[in-house]
């Protein structure tokens, strides 16, 4: 609960922009969908098969996982808001179609008989009966719609589209259970609110609704107009991905272009969903940079026979010139930490038995009781690996998911466990991370992944970007990532202070 | 004057022949009464007038005009419709259902206030009391009465009715016998009336066309029918309607009843058995009135009784 708070009271005015984001998402693919369905439906109330072939298109689009939806539109249609309002729409027209049209043809056929045979014109049968009488049905179908779309909206957060989402996201990636409780409780809020609210507007008269309905276009389209005023012309877009680390580096290569191109404008997307968005995007061109890992490069992104070197020069080396030769894009020079698997203990524990290497746990390796990742556990680069090159064998391991092996250990249940180097519980929990004397782990350094087309239009980028090449150590990075995600400060904030303060920014 | 001449309607669905060969002329200002048994054609009939249903060949005058050169919606504006489930629009009140069609008119929202209130009163509902109410809040007779109200707000030259008193009960299928009667004597119209029922035919036609699968079997006045039936259909139909239709005064007359208090009647000894034997099948007991002002009570045990001495 007092996390909770905390969150609130650090994060204010952001979770504020987050409900405006979601509400607005929300409520302009609600309106094109509707704007879509229920005037399709009319069309077709007399046309039963083309009403049932569409019902099937739409069902079939209700079939796509929301994901592929947002991997498939970002080629495209590009990132943020956009793809997440097509999606969303996607998803939508299907209840508010369904309800719609079968509302309109299960309509008593003595009253349509009646209307008929009194010489009603088309659209007045239409306003004055048929849509009065189908109207539970549609509302009832605009109240899925809606519930479902606010429930869905938070994927947005994955395209850069921000909304509730990104609590919720950050909270499960981060294991923090208030941004998660944050961020659901929130968008159920949202979804109870619009429902009564869609009820409350299904009271009033057609003509009533009518008016609402244009107030809402003319609204949107002037706040959707405002920003497209308003808002400054992005020269350069840089993402990154979920957490804290890909936003503080990003705000870096923001402040750092800034400075050097003071006529440039740059804009972040922080907490991107997932590497291939990610890369999808920037081979898309509606992303210019992004940080991303070397192994993660030769791992999933280019095509190779070659197994991971373990020499993090040659790694990436062979990342940079694969991304060059098969997709043209620049992979500039990597930073100096590692964020790969780590081995951790207490500090105390590190203390009390003269740790520092993974080499020096063969001394007390039956006094062992590891807690591990399903994955690391099984995995070659995992305890396999590690066990047969050190020769290591220890006492007791159990496997557990990965978001509670911190706190086990922090509570004494175990006393090691695997880790990223640079993860902030291992500053929270006054952990350590051993080091990899024999360099075992595949190397997992940082640089900037940049589009071709950004460095033929800016080269003095490349220049600006390497500044960071061989700064930020292991350390420096688990402090930067403790204060923004265990201690909510602005990534923009600690990235900046980091820059200053070792001379890279001048302010 | 509405004429039909050698009108045919085939179903493409099934082979027979719904309507064959039928000729027959409407006169202005008369009540018309449409009687057969189930599938003779007769609601085909009424609802081609409208365009409901399209003959296949064959022509339909109004007039002298044919009612395809007319303008459909223009033509079923100056027609009222009164529909056997009666339909009235559940989403609006009963004067605006009253209303729809001077309102497609473009009548003045004064003159039709008027129409609608004035009706109502004809029909014996206070304006007051039902304009601004919802059909479900009215009996199934009072929204009939609506119906027909509905049907006559545009003042139209023709009005068609479509069995419009088969669902309702006894008590109120006979006060809105009488209601109809009135208001043709009154209002004008020609009326065009739909029927299973030989007894309603005969008690509100002025001419009274019998039908039978697809055409015509005889066509003529109250009591021609009643006189000359042309053949053993029109007599059987008329005589097996009549059975089923005699009056609850045989069942007092029998004495198979007990006398009551004087108090509110269900049925008079004029209605018929029929009607009787409906009410006690919601009913343990029927109020019956004689014609000496005295009430009975009658059960299914009396119904029983006399249904059994009359079979022997």
């Amino acid at each position: 609960m007092s996390g909770i708070i905390h969150i609130f009271r650090t994060q204010g005015n952001d979770i504020l922009n987050s409900v405006g984001q979601h509400i607005s998402i929300s409520l302009v693919s609600l309106l094109i969908a509707a704007v879509i369905a229920i005037p399709l439906a009319i069309i077709l109330m007399k046309h039963k098969r083309a009403a049932e072939f569409i019902l099937n298109v739409t069902s079939v689009l209700q079939t796509i996982p929301s994901l592929a939806l947002l991997g498939i539109l970002i080629p495209l249609v590009g990132i943020g808001t956009l793809p997440s309002i097509i999606a969303l729409v996607v998803y939508a027209v299907m209840p508010i179609f369904q309800n719609t049209y079968s509302g309109l043809t299960t309509i008593d056929p003595d009253l349509e008989e009646a209307a008929e045979a009194f010489g009603l014109s088309r659209s007045k049968k239409l306003l004055k009966i048929e849509i009065p009488l189908a109207m539970p049905m549609i509302i009832s179908g605009l109240r899925i719609a809606m519930v479902m779309i606010i429930g869905t909206a938070t994927l947005a957060a994955l395209i850069g589209a921000g909304g509730l989402g990104t609590y919720i996201i950050l909270g499960i990636e981060t294991n923090n259970n208030s941004l998660l409780i944050v961020g659901a409780v929130l968008s159920a809020i949202l979804a109870l609110i619009f429902s009564a609210l869609i009820r409350g507007i299904s009271k009033l008269s057609l003509r009533k609704i009518g008016i609402i309905f244009a107030a809402l276009v003319v609204l949107i389209g002037g706040v959707a107009g405002y920003r497209a005023v308003v808002q400054p012309t992005t020269n350069i877009t840089i993402a990154g991905k979920m957490g804290s680390e890909p936003e503080i580096l990003i705000n870096m290569y923001k402040d750092l272009i800034e400075q050097d191109n003071p006529h440039i404008k740059v804009t972040t997307k922080p907490n991107f969903g997932g590497t291939s968005f990610l890369y999808k995007a920037l081979k898309s061109g509606s992303v210019d940079i992004y940080p991303e890992f070397t192994g993660t490069v030769l791992e999933s992104l280019v095509k190779t026979k070659k197994s991971a070197s373990h020499n993090p020069e040659a790694t990436y080396q062979l990342a940079k010139s694969l991304l060059k030769s098969q997709e043209n894009l620049e992979y500039l020079k990597p930073m100096k930490y590692e964020n790969g698997y780590a081995l951790v203990v207490k500090k105390s524990f590190a203390k009390r038995y003269n740790l520092k290497t993974v080499s020096d746990l063969v001394r007390v390796e039956d006094k062992i009781n590891a807690g591990f990742d399903p994955d690391f556990y099984q995995l070659g680069d995992g305890y396999p690996g590690i066990s047969k090159a050190y020769n290591l064998k220890f006492g007791k391991i159990q496997t557990m998911e990965s978001s509670i092996r911190y706190k086990a250990i922090a509570n004494g249940k175990i006393n090691l466990v695997d880790g990223y180097t640079t993860d902030p519980q291992i500053q929270e929990y006054k952990l350590v991370a051993l080091k990899d004397d024999k360099s075992f782990f595949p190397p997992y350094q940082g640089a900037p992944l940049v589009s071709e087309k950004l460095l033929t239009k800016y080269p003095g980028i490349r220049k600006t970007l390497d500044k960071l090449a061989g700064k930020i150590s292991v350390t420096d990075m688990q402090k930067m990532n403790y204060r923004v995600s265990v201690k909510h400060e602005k990534a923009a904030k600690v990235a900046h202070e980091y820059l200053v303060e070792h001379g890279l920014l001048d302010k | 004057m509405i004429e039909f001449k050698n009108v045919y309607k085939k179903y493409e669905h099934n082979d027979n022949t719904a309507i064959n060969d039928l000729n027959l002329q409407i006169k202005d200002g008369d009540f018309f009464v449409l009687v057969g048994p189930s599938g003779s054609g007769k609601t085909t009939t009424l609802k081609m007038i409208n365009r409901l249903i399209k003959q296949t060949s064959g022509n339909i005058t109004i007039d002298g005009k044919k009612i395809d050169d007319f303008n459909l919606q223009e033509m079923r504006l100056q027609m009222g419709y009164v529909l056997q489930n009666i339909a009235l629009f559940p989403n609006m009140t009963i004067e605006d259902n009253i209303t729809i069609q001077p309102e497609s008119l473009k009548w003045s929202k004064e003159r039709r206030h008027q129409v609608a209130f004035d009706l109502l009163k004809k029909v014996g509902l206070d304006p007051e009391k039902y304009a601004k109410r919802l059909p479900h809040e009215l009996s199934g007779g009072e929204q009939q009465r609506v119906g027909i109200v509905r049907a006559l707000a545009s003042n139209p030259k023709i009005v068609l009715m479509d069995e419009p008193f088969s669902a309702l009960d006894p008590i109120s299928r006979n006060q809105l016998q009488e209601l109809v009667l009135k208001l043709h004597q009154e209002m004008k119209m020609t009326f065009i009336f739909v029927t299973h029922d030989m007894n309603e035919a005969l008690r509100l036609g002025n001419t009274i066309a019998i039908m039978r699968t697809g055409h015509l079997e005889q066509i003529g006045s109250r009591d021609e029918i009643i006189n000359n039936p042309k053949n053993n259909f029109v007599d059987g139909f008329f005589k097996n309607q009549h059975n089923d239709d005699k009056k609850i005064k045989l069942i007092i007359d029998s004495q198979d009843c007990s006398e009551v208090d004087k108090q509110a009647a269900d049925l008079n000894e004029e209605d018929n058995i029929s009607d009787l034997a409906r009410l006690l099948k919601e009913k343990d007991f029927v109020l019956v009135e004689s014609s000496d002002e005295r009430i009975w009570k009658l059960t299914t045990q009396s119904l029983l009784n006399y249904l059994a001495r009359d079979g022997e």
